[in-house]
């Protein structure tokens, strides 16, 4: 078991150490270095804002930590241990200490399919934890930019960012990001994670650009979803670096929207509900809530012994974020998007789009 | 205050057993209840609805979900979900003992239980996760903590010291009324696991005990149920700490903001839990249901309650008491014996 470090850098804002003391063997069940590669750092550096330990470890609560039910979760002033986590058949046992003058330390340990959730359920939370220490909202969005005007695209998973987001690439907008965006007031952030693809948010063009291997690996995995009746749902993870031509780390914010499925068989062209900022962030934190609602758990039980901590009111201070980083000039919508909608939905919704900011991507090269 | 007519597609031959709406139980039937729940196989009317997370179908005053509980699919629909009669519909089947001792478990959790709160909540009424004691004076003495607190067995000392229980896991406050009163879920068990003894292991030989206790007992319950509201005396929240050497329970008087904010949170966190076992999805619902629609559910609930909540606060002494990790016999005396004016304050 040999120790190695790797560092990477959210956007510059956030540095964080992923020590993985596994063995090869588990390794080879995910690799947080394919989740995370875009963002690696190539030196280590001195100080990091979050540093992430992988494989067995002893809690070590403070001595005047509370405990819930008989040692599921021990709390402490920025103490957090969860004992046993279970997520379809894994399961993981994490650790989160903050300290006054150094990193928040993760230490987090998990049986082999555990490795394959821990970036989704774990990872990107603490991420988003120490961005809103920093004032910075992550949100779950796709981002596109013509340059000088950006679009955010927010949905839960089916809503369809990946594929707008994807059918605006292709019409000539740079790509930002698939899966998280950074808001930095006036502007939004690529927080780059791989294209998490499934057959239903893979469009021709985005399929016509993948290798063979990734082609296979989409056939395998839809097969292995229809064998366990939907149980089992693994996504085909895409560097987009590898799919698109024009990548752009960041750009003003003109348009934000969330996208929400309908199942109104009748909605074939795109409706663009204006939504205020407020309401914009009302329902990007019950996205929020959604997507961390593990994470969710954790704080709720936190609360109740620390009502006044930071903690506590955690999902009013990310409200307050959202707020606050998306500038008046912004325009806030919501979008229904069918359940199965065709190409023609969105191409129609990206004309919409491009007439409400009012300028158009500039042509291929 | 509450009327919920329950009716069930299958024949439930242990059905008043593992009932955790036993004691509600009455002849009358309803004529307009506020609560309609079928357990039994159902088509949902999903028409107009917005999708989250493939598995939240929801409109306005409506959800419909599908998903998978341990293992085991379920479907559940809830009609009059912010206004209105609440009109609930589940379909689903498990072969756990569990199941087979208290079949209505999971609608229970995921879905009756947090109606009942909800309706409960447009009467100004809030249903806390706490346990209630009402001493001969008829002073009711809460005790609020996560899991782990031995509620229920300072419940059960209480028994043998003479009170009356309210309930050992839920209670409701009267908000406009200032006073508190009973919500005994699942009595049986409650009255059984008097009878058997000790708790304090989470074990399955105590489980067995348990469910076999409730089978074939037969005798008169110990406990004394108390039906009538109380005023408040005392309210105080339970802290298990990790410190095996305390002598003593330590107490510390807290003020109102303080408590009303734990009462909340201690209600938020026990929307993730179930009695089941599983995790709740309860919590998932309502943020699916304002994520789609854009509305403020929870909020309103909330914010516009916690005057009424300190106002009856107001009423009592409060408190909180962290707790040794190894229960012990003599920190729970100490528990019922104060009783507002002979505590130890550090």
């Amino acid at each position: 078991m040999r120790r190695k470090t790797t560092t990477y850098s959210v956007a510059g804002l956030i540095d964080y150490s992923v020590n993985d003391v596994t063995s090869v063997v588990d390794k080879m069940f995910g690799s947080f270095n394919d989740y995370y590669a875009v963002n690696k750092i190539a030196s280590p550096k001195e100080r990091v804002d979050v540093a992430i330990e992988i494989g067995d470890f002893k809690p070590r609560p403070p001595s005047d930590a509370f405990c819930v039910g008989e040692g599921e979760f021990y709390f402490a002033d920025d103490y957090i241990y969860v004992r046993n986590e279970r997520y379809k058949s894994s399961w993981w046992t994490l650790e989160l200490e903050e300290t006054p003058d150094g990193p928040l330390s993760v230490r987090i340990n998990s049986n082999n399919l555990g490795r394959l959730f821990i970036a989704g359920h774990v990872i990107d939370f603490v991420i988003h934890l120490s961005l809103l220490k920093k004032g910075l909202p992550l949100i779950h969005a796709s981002a596109v930019s013509t340059g000088e005007k950006g679009i955010m695209l927010s949905s839960r998973g089916g809503g369809g960012k990946t594929l707008l987001s994807s059918n605006l690439a292709n019409r000539g907008y740079d790509f930002l990001a698939d899966n998280f965006v950074i808001v930095q007031n006036p502007d939004i952030l690529a927080f780059p994670t791989p294209l998490n693809l499934f057959t239903y948010n893979l469009s021709r063009d985005l399929r016509s650009r993948l290798s063979i291997p990734n082609r296979l690996k989409l056939v395998k995995n839809q097969t292995i979803y229809a064998a366990t009746g939907g149980y089992a749902k693994f996504f085909v993870r895409i560097d987009p670096r590898d799919v698109f031509e024009r990548l752009r780390q960041r750009s003003p914010l003109a348009l934000a929207a969330q996208l929400v499925q309908t199942n109104d068989e009748y909605v074939t062209k795109p409706t663009m509900e204006r939504i205020s900022v407020d309401e914009f962030a009302h329902v990007t934190t019950r996205n929020q809530m959604l997507e961390f609602r593990l994470f969710r758990r954790y704080l709720d039980e936190y609360a109740y012994f620390f009502p006044f901590s930071d903690k506590a009111v955690h999902w009013d201070r990310y409200d307050e974020a959202v707020r606050r980083s998306i500038s008046g000039n912004v325009k806030c919508f919501r979008i229904l998007v069918p359940q199965q909608p065709r190409v023609e939905f969105f191409e129609c919704l990206s004309e919409l789009l491009e007439s409400e900011i009012g300028v158009r991507p500039k042509e291929n090269a | 205050m509450v009327t919920i007519r329950i009716s069930s597609g299958r024949s439930d031959p242990l059905q008043s057993i593992g009932n955790p709406m036993s004691f509600f139980e009455t002849e009358s039937v309803p004529d307009n209840p506020d609560i309609v729940l079928n357990v039994s196989e159902f088509v949902p009317d999903t028409r107009d609805c917005r999708i989250v997370d493939h598995k939240y179908h929801v409109r306005q005053n409506y959800l419909f979900c599908t998903d998978n509980s341990n293992g085991r699919t379920f479907k559940l629909e809830i009609s009059g979900f912010e206004t209105g009669r609440v009109s609930i519909r589940f379909a689903g089947s498990a072969w756990n003992l569990k199941n087979i001792i208290a079949p209505n478990l999971l609608p229970f959790d995921s879905a009756l239980l947090p109606m009942i709160q909800s309706v409960l909540a447009r009467k100004s009424m809030l249903l806390v996760h706490a346990c209630g004691i009402c001493d001969s004076e008829g002073r009711a003495h809460i005790f609020v903590g996560r899991s782990g607190t031995q509620k229920t067995s300072l419940a059960m000392l209480a028994v043998k010291r003479g009170y009356r229980i309210l309930g050992d896991d839920r209670i409701i406050l009267d908000l406009r009324n200032r006073k508190v009163m009973s919500f005994p879920i699942f009595s049986r068990v409650v009255e059984t696991v008097e009878k058997i003894g000790d708790l304090s292991t989470n074990s399955e030989l105590q489980r067995i005990r348990t469910i076999t206790g409730l089978l074939f007992t037969k005798k008169p319950p110990n406990v004394r149920w108390q039906t009538d509201p109380c005023t408040i005396s005392s309210i105080a929240f339970l802290n298990r700490t990790l410190r095996h050497s305390m002598t003593r329970p330590e107490f510390q008087r807290i003020d109102t903001d303080r408590a009303a904010l734990k009462i909340e949170a201690n209600n938020r966190a026990e929307h993730h839990t179930s009695y089941s076992g599983s995790r709740s999805n309860y919590s998932d619902f309502l943020a699916a249901y304002e994520f789609a629609l854009g509305r403020r559910y929870t909020e309103s609930d909330l914010t516009e309650r916690r005057e009424l909540v300190i106002n009856l606060l107001n009423l009592s002494e409060l408190c909180e008491i962290d707790l040794p990790l190894v229960p012990n016999p003599e920190y729970m005396e100490t528990l019922l014996g104060w009783n507002g004016s002979s505590w130890n304050t550090s």
